[in-house]
């Protein structure tokens, strides 16, 4: 055996030959050319003339260009130049076959491309860091009150003192900013006269300290960020820092933006400048940014527009060095501290327990969904992957009977086995490579197309909101998705021309020459019989899995929502003067709304049906009792106008709804819903009783009605308890949603009532105007968007497992044609021949449902937070699906099976 | 003339043998075969170059050039380690089907 240091002479001398084979070739030619002169010296020598010896010598050698090649090939044949030969013969011989090539392309390149366009999303969602320079360094800080005023335990949001004095007393925090947040009318102003008409669009800003930007390492791309200097308020107004989206949107990208002016609410802005694209701020849909200190000038006067009593977020780089169980233990004693220095609002007699702590920054960006969907997600297209992997195996295999004199031949004039396994393996590896390139942008064209179903997941209240799953996200290929890419090309390569390498390796000359019944044949039938159970098993399970998604995504769209979202339309008001905030104006308005034709009733609200927007405020009183901390969840609070029933088509369970008897300005009469009726008052009818959810005063109010349930945050989420009031009792601030039923198709609807809306007053600004349709798509859409993906990957792979079966028979019927002809010539009837085809695929199918199933059975247990409804065992479901797959794989056994039966008895004894 | 079978595969065997001693150039090889074999075996020389590289790049022989004062530069092939553990492995090989043949023919004519 040679040693290792032979081996490695050997490599040693291969690489320096084919680093100076110029050199080679002349040397060898030298060596040849000396040979022949001592040839005839030696002719000379024995008496022939010089030129007679010489040219008798030259004569004698031969050919030496011949010989120069022969020898330069035996050198040459290294690994490098065999595989450069392999792929070669690999590319003739699929140029030969072009059916089969065609069709091995093709499936390779839709299953490289959809598992590629599923990594481009799991990438651009979960691995490709946040554009801040050390992004690991970043942490989030929260703090949580037990029991809270709104929940079991509250997530705080943290006041800007708070902010100030924590930056004092962690010392783990190098650098430290705060970050509130808003939505505010922009209106662009310098413009030309016929521009300015442009109505105010409505946006959502950052309101942040000018240390957020150095803590984040983040950099303008036009301009600069907030400075110092700029954060203090002036009267001449603020500055703004615009994102690349809206710069792009609303001020027409134009690079010579900075230093013009624009107004927000009432407050002129400068814009000093415009981030990149990839900069979304904090909360990841951020449209501008402006200085904290401008808070207080941006809103109308309020407890939380003053920047102590305002509600954001803190982010901190750590010192290098720090670890974050350090940060963490840090912040917890500092919030104990603060918790004395500035205690937080209390009511009722039990004590409050604060807590803080800091998270990293990334994994507070990830909404807790994500990770489950594209595990969902990554797993079905696997599947999907390792059958068409199955499928070309066996393709490939049924193509190396047909080139079995191929081989043989090869074998006979001394290929060695490991040379015929090398072959092979290059054949699937290049089949992969060609299927690669187009799988890339496949892939891309996938990732946009799935983009463009806009997942959104219900937001997540913890730290930070991140609704829109692709909000900002790049879906071009980077280098982890194109190694990526790479990588899994060669691994599919690999793994389904492993089977076919190792037949051929197998096969010997006495094997192949035999006439079929080889050993080899054996091993190939038994080896695609394999794959095709694999086939269909992995079918049935994402079949399983598409179908209890279908389930749920019906049964979501059928869940009783508490309201009827057919024919309704739903727009935003802010801003504006009077409508929005003068009830006589606003009364008035509605009363126009539903007088348009098309319209039949219109309502105002201060947060919509499945809109996850609305406020909520502790129960403080039920009747004469003051009631504990913690003892009732919070109460959803609505600011209803008189119509909002009709609108909804809510129906009224008890009592009466807000009528002329409720007298403006003071808040007297309150409706509860279902579930905060049998919360707190236990079976006892609520009506005349008293409640209270004010927290200054000792007022109660009545409780005049009891509505149906109403869904205002998930279509799956669980109904909260609820009160509402009358809008013109209940003073309210912001924006107000107008909620309009009508006749006919809701979008007709729109500009009619944008230009009513327009004449009442001018200065309002409209938006996030949707159908009730549009609102269900949008709450379902998750849901939606993980069973079509299921359906679309579960029916490919039924397709496929399909064509497997299909081609396993009909090898099988042409393996056994003879013997067919045979039996029907003795007298076998042919729907003998056509059970016993069948038959054979049955038990395939049969195999593969048994494992199909228990493959589902684990399986399903990721789709446990999508499904609704459905339990993750139901029988319906998989009975269904088995139907399915059993009918497929009968009819796709049928087609050989009638084909066996025209087998002409005559002909086939001939063979 | 002995048989073509016989040379082929023996071949290598005389290229070993013949380096095992002294290194030689592809010239001296060609001539040491014809007159060793008292022109039994004569090596065509279209094949004993090929021979002589494929034989080095299974590392069992090694060539290199020498360049004398007075003489142009020739290519020397001497024999490796490894080669010197074939040689004895073929000589033995070599020997024990000699020897089998050997037997066979004579219980026949015996």
């Amino acid at each position: 055996m040679p040693s290792i240091f032979e081996r490695l002479a050997t490599v040693v001398r291969r690489v320096r030959f084919h680093l100076h084979r110029e050199r080679f070739e002349r040397e060898l030619a030298e060596e040849m050319r000396f040979h022949v002169d001592m040839k005839a010296r030696d002719h000379e020598q024995a008496g022939m003339s010089p030129d007679a010896a010489l040219d008798a010598a030259q004569r004698r050698f031969g050919n030496r260009r011949r010989i120069q090649e022969q020898t330069g090939d035996i050198m040459a044949v290294g690994w490098v130049d065999s595989a450069a030969q392999d792929a070669r013969y690999a590319l003739r011989s699929l140029r030969k076959s072009p059916a089969f090539s065609v069709v091995a392309v093709a499936s390779l390149a839709l299953g490289i491309g959809a598992t590629t366009a599923v990594f481009t999303l799991v990438n651009a969602m979960l691995l490709r860091p946040p554009p801040f320079p050390q992004p690991d360094r970043l942490v989030v800080t929260f703090q949580t009150v037990t029991p809270g005023v709104l929940f079991a335990a509250d997530s705080m949001p943290w006041t800007y003192n708070r902010y100030v004095r924590l930056r004092e007393m962690v010392p783990a925090f190098g650098d430290a900013g705060y970050s509130s947040w808003d939505e505010y009318n922009l209106r662009r102003t310098g413009l030309p006269s016929a521009a300015s008409a442009q109505p105010a669009e409505r946006v959502r800003a950052e309101l942040v300290t000018t240390s957020l930007f150095s803590t984040l390492g983040a950099t303008a791309m036009l301009g600069r960020t907030i400075a110092a200097a700029d954060s203090v308020p002036s009267a001449t107004g603020a500055v703004a820092v615009l994102s690349e989206p809206l710069w792009r949107r609303q001020f027409g990208a134009d690079s010579a933006v900075l230093g013009t002016t624009a107004v927000m609410n009432d407050l002129p802005v400068t814009i000093i400048g415009v981030m990149p694209a990839s900069f979304t701020g904090i909360r990841e849909n951020a449209e501008m940014w402006v200085p904290i200190k401008a808070m207080s000038q941006l809103g109308p006067p309020g407890p939380s527009h003053k920047i102590e009593g305002g509600m954001g977020v803190i982010v901190a780089r750590l010192n290098p060095g720090v670890s974050v169980a350090i940060a963490n233990a840090q912040v917890q004693a500092a919030a104990r501290q603060l918790l004395v220095e500035i205690p937080p609002p209390s009511f009722g007699t039990r004590k409050a327990e604060w807590s803080g702590g800091v998270v990293a920054f990334t994994e507070a960006r990830q909404h807790p969904l994500i990770r489950p969907l594209l595990l969902v997600l990554s797993i079905a297209v696997a599947g999907v992957m390792l059958i068409v992997c199955a499928n070309i195996a066996g393709l490939l295999l049924a193509r190396a009977r047909a080139r079995e004199s191929e081989l043989a031949v090869r074998v006979a004039l001394g290929a060695g086995r490991g040379r015929l396994a090398r072959q092979m393996l290059t054949e699937s590896v290049v089949l992969a490579l060609l299927g690669g390139v187009p799988g890339v942008l496949i892939a891309y064209a996938g990732a946009t197309l799935l983009a463009r179903l806009r997942p959104t997941l219900p937001p997540n209240f913890i730290l930070l909101r991140s609704v829109d799953l692709l909000q900002g996200a790049s879906l071009v290929p980077d280098w982890r998705v194109l190694t990526f890419v790479t990588g899994l090309t060669t691994i599919v390569g690999i793994l389904f021309g492993a089977v076919p390498a190792v037949v051929a390796s197998r096969a010997s000359i006495a094997e192949l020459i035999k006439v079929g019944g080889s050993r080899t044949g054996t091993v190939r039938a038994r080896g695609r019989r394999a794959l095709v159970v694999g086939q269909v098993a992995l079918a049935t399970t994402l079949l399983v899995g598409a179908g209890l998604m279908v389930r749920s995504f019906r049964a979501l769209l059928r869940s009783d929502i508490g309201f009827d979202p057919a024919s309704i339309l739903m727009m935003n008001l802010s801003g504006g003067d009077s409508v929005a905030k003068i009830p006589a104006r606003r009364a008035e308005m509605l009363a126009r709304i539903a007088a348009l034709p098309g319209v039949e009733a219109a309502a105002a609200y201060n947060c919509a049906p499945l809109g996850s927007d609305c406020m909520f405020m502790p129960v403080t009183q039920v009747n004469a009792r003051a009631v504990e901390r913690g003892e009732f969840p919070p109460l959803e609070v609505h600011a209803v106008t008189r119509d909002f029933l009709r609108v909804l088509r809510t129906p009224l369970r008890a009592g009466r709804t807000f009528d002329a008897r409720e007298k403006p300005d003071t808040v007297t009469a309150a409706l509860l819903n279902e579930t905060a009726a049998r919360l707190l008052f236990r079976g006892e009818s609520p009506i005349g009783q008293r409640v209270s959810t004010f927290t200054d005063d000792a007022t109660t109010v009545e409780v005049i009605g009891v509505v149906a349930d109403v869904k205002y945050e998930t279509i799956d989420g669980p109904t909260r308890p609820a009160i509402y009031f009358d809008e013109d009792q209940f003073s309210d601030e912001g924006g107000s949603v107008i909620i309009a039923r009508t006749r006919r198709n809701p979008a007709q609807a729109v500009p009619a009532i944008r230009r009513l809306i327009a004449e009442s007053d001018p200065t309002v600004g409209i938006y996030g105007v949707t159908t009730g349709d549009g609102l269900m798509a949008r709450a379902s859409s998750s849901t939606r968007f993980v069973t079509l993906l299921l359906a679309g990957f579960g029916l490919s792979a039924a397709l496929l497992a399909a064509l497997g079966v299909y081609g396993v028979l009909a090898y099988l019927v042409s393996q056994r044609q003879r013997e067919f002809g045979i039996r029907m010539a003795i007298g076998a009837l042919p729907s003998s021949v056509l059970a016993l085809v069948v038959r054979q695929g049955v038990v395939l199918t049969v195999v593969g449902l048994v494992l199909g199933v228990a493959g589902a059975f684990a399986a399903t247990g990721l789709l446990s937070r999508f499904l609704f409804g459905v339990q993750r065992a139901d029988v319906a479901t998989y009975a269904a699906i088995v139907l399915l797959v059993g009918l497929t794989g009968v009819l796709a056994a049928l087609v050989p099976a009638l084909r066996a039966t025209k087998v002409d008895p005559v002909t086939a004894l001939r063979q | 003339m002995l048989d073509r079978e016989l040379k082929k595969g023996s071949a290598e065997l005389l290229i070993l043998s013949l380096v095992e001693h002294e290194p030689r150039h592809g010239y001296e090889l060609s001539k040491l075969i014809d007159t060793r074999s008292n022109g039994a075996i004569r090596f065509h020389v279209a094949s004993l170059y090929p021979l002589l590289y494929r034989l080095e790049k299974r590392g069992w022989i090694e060539g290199r050039w020498v360049e004398k004062a007075s003489q142009r530069r020739r290519r020397y092939y001497r024999l490796t380690a490894e080669g010197r553990r074939t040689l004895a492995a073929q000589r033995r090989n070599w020997r024990e089907f000699v020897e089998a043949i050997a037997r066979i023919t004579e219980v026949q004519h015996g």
